[in-house]
């Protein structure tokens, strides 16, 4: 299967509209930079509101977990505020925080699954918040970046993943912390633009293993600038369900609780580690903000 | 060999042969000598390998130790270490 010159074609026009709404983007934030930032952002929320046709281009291109294009703006504006020394912290919602405290009561260990969104890594901020230790298996130490950008204050514990991850987060998750992480991948179709997302249920293998309780989250950005956490238990017997069949079940959450519902398939978890590269460091470090840039560094 | 290596190179032997092609290609003695690291395994399958020689053994394996084995020699050292210790 071949990319269709007019998907490509698309993708262009998509990055342009993006691109051109997040120069006006800049363009308000400067001309409004002797505003607080809690007014910054709410200028700059509405623009993107009332301009969304420019920043729904993000739909179209380099966004192959297929997130919603509000999360993506919501993340741009955060860094063109935070590009200077006055500070802006989100507001974030968390829903169904009984299904967190619920599973600490059982003290045998968290494993939270959840999504990219671009926001989601705002998850740090309410384990730190609540005074929870908490470790994120991921890709990148954009991660770090992207929590504080959340309103996260302090350093995050990260799990590089690789051949190795599962082996140390099962040391962290031993010693009472708990470990959140991604669950889906992409995997591009060779000699087009498309990428399948898949949902590994490694992880959901490792939480039985480790004995550990499972808790679901996604995260979007809503209609007011909120960032919103939705928290779930699994709906099945987490002991007795396979694990695909609770990736299935986390699947099926994502599908009620994510504002841009994908197509997610369940896949290996070797694809899960192997789906990316660390160039992607090298790749984002320049979209950070400058003041930002020097903490992708171990 | 020893039956503390024999029951390891079970152990790896049933991992390799999970691979795909690779179903009885891998002998005891053959086990005995190869990297660990050649056999290509996950962490998942890492953590597997880890929990089948606990139980095997009855011991608690810590985890960066046991990251640190290439060889079957170094995991027999491990588990006697671990036993020993315990």
């Amino acid at each position: 299967m071949r990319t269709h010159p007019f998907s490509i074609l698309a993708a262009l026009i998509g990055t342009a509209r993006y691109k051109f709404g997040q120069f006006l983007l800049n363009v308000l934030a400067r001309h409004r930079a002797s505003l607080p930032a809690r007014a910054r952002f709410e200028l700059g929320w509405q623009f993107i509101r009332k301009f969304q046709w420019l920043f729904r281009g993000r739909d179209l291109s380099g966004n192959r977990y297929s997130s919603d294009w509000k999360n993506y703006a919501f993340m741009r504006l955060l860094a063109i505020l935070n590009n200077g020394t006055d500070r802006f912290v989100p507001s974030i919602q968390v829903y169904n925080e009984g299904a967190l405290l619920q599973a600490i009561e059982d003290q045998v260990g968290i494993v939270v699954v959840t999504l990219h969104s671009r926001v989601h890594t705002v998850l740090s901020r309410v384990f730190e918040e609540r005074g929870i230790s908490h470790s994120v298996i991921a890709n990148s130490l954009a991660v770090q970046v992207f929590s504080e950008l959340l309103g996260l204050r302090g350093k995050v514990d990260l799990v590089r993943l690789g051949d190795s991850s599962l082996l140390v987060a099962r040391k962290k998750l031993r010693a009472g912390r708990l470990i959140w992480t991604c669950a889906d991948f992409t995997v591009r179709e060779p000699g087009t633009l498309y990428h399948d997302i898949y949902v590994a249920d490694g992880l959901f293998e490792f939480a039985k293993n480790c004995g550990a309780r499972l808790v679901y989250a996604v995260s979007n950005v809503s209609e007011d600038g909120i960032v919103e956490v939705f928290l779930s238990r699994p709906s099945i017997d987490e002991e007795r369900a396979s694990p695909f069949a609770l990736a299935n079940d986390f699947v099926d959450f994502c599908r009620t609780a994510s504002t841009a519902p994908a197509d997610w398939k369940i896949g290996p978890w070797t694809l899960r580690e192997r789906s990316q590269t660390k160039q992607f460091d090298n790749f984002c470090v320049h979209r950070f903000p400058k003041n930002m840039r020097h903490r992708m560094h171990d | 060999m020893t039956d503390v290596e024999k029951k390891i190179s079970a152990i790896v032997r049933g991992l390799t042969d999970q691979k795909p092609g690779s179903q009885g290609a891998v002998t005891d003695d053959a086990a005995m000598n190869m990297r660990l690291s050649d056999l290509g395994l996950d962490s998942l399958e890492k953590m597997d390998m880890a929990m089948q020689l606990e139980d095997a053994f009855a011991v608690s394996l810590d985890e960066v130790e046991f990251l640190a084995c290439d060889t079957v020699p170094d995991l027999v050292r491990l588990i006697e270490g671990s036993t020993s210790a315990q």
